[in-house]
């Protein structure tokens, strides 16, 4: 398992999915996660799940996480702070159409100028955006903007995006609150502890 | 009909061996990127426009042809 520190966040990319071992490669990254914080990992009993089958931790302190596969590589990204990843592979799809379809159109016109490159950093911070929400791909996908004077930015939604290094042929994209809003929430957060 | 949605996903993604209880992302292990681009032939082909929020009530290929009796597309 290849490990990528963000500050922030934790990334861990395996090659080692099979489509059945999701929760144990869960818990080695939770185990990551701790143990570079020097905190206690509880066991896989603390690994829970929603009604609807969503995993998440239930401990004190637990972090968050958010899950990726595509082609035979899988990822989680683990944060104390609410967190969106998405990994894909590229392939030879017509993303033009996809991009005319589900991007806003600055957003299309920021991937038709700058290619497939252009197109799948875009997607992956679309798709871990909505993640990070905790949406998916719904409606709203086409209305928010992320293309900015040629350039990809979180900053007018209050996130921040890391194109973590990935495998080859693949892309990656984390999304973290942005560090302002970060800073801002840890302050209203004691101040509201305050007596 | 199956064998004309078995095409299409087939010519988006390259998977074969289609069947009515084949399920999108176990199975096939499509992501969501795939999914839309499958939206994106599926509306070329039948000259419909899908809403997204009626694909993640989606998830076996007999799901598609029912939603697509639903709502009356044929292949005409």
């Amino acid at each position: 398992m290849r490990e990528y520190d963000g500050g922030r966040f934790l990334l861990c990319l395996s090659e080692e999915y099979d489509g059945k071992n999701g929760s144990a490669l869960l818990m080695e990254c939770a185990r990551r996660f701790c143990g570079a914080r020097r905190a206690v990992c509880p066991g896989e009993e603390t690994l829970r799940r929603t009604p609807g089958g969503k995993p998440y931790f239930d401990f004190p302190g637990a972090p968050r996480f958010s899950v990726s596969h595509s082609g035979g590589v899988w990822g989680c990204a683990l944060s104390a702070q609410r967190v969106g990843f998405d990994l894909e592979r590229v392939r030879e799809r017509d993303w033009q159409a996809v991009a005319a379809r589900f991007f806003h159109p600055h957003e299309r016109d920021f991937a038709l100028a700058g290619g497939e490159a252009a197109f799948f950093t875009l997607w992956t911070a679309k798709e871990s955006y909505v993640k990070y929400l905790g949406t998916g791909i719904d409606e709203s996908f086409s209305s928010f903007c992320l293309a900015h004077g040629g350039m990809i930015s979180g900053d007018a939604l209050g996130v921040s995006f890391v194109w973590p290094p990935a495998p080859e042929e693949y892309y990656a994209c984390v999304c973290v609150v942005a560090e302002r809003a970060a800073i801002l929430n840890v302050h209203q957060n004691l101040s509201a502890a305050m007596p | 009909m199956l064998e004309l949605v078995s095409n299409i996903i087939y010519s988006i993604t390259g998977k074969k061996d289609i069947t009515l209880d084949t399920d999108l992302v176990k199975d096939l292990e499509l992501t969501s990127f795939d999914i839309m681009n499958l939206i994106c032939a599926f509306e070329e082909r039948f000259d419909t426009t899908i809403p997204t929020r009626d694909v993640w009530n989606i998830h076996y290929v007999s799901d598609i042809l029912e939603y697509m009796r639903k709502r009356g597309i044929t292949d005409s």
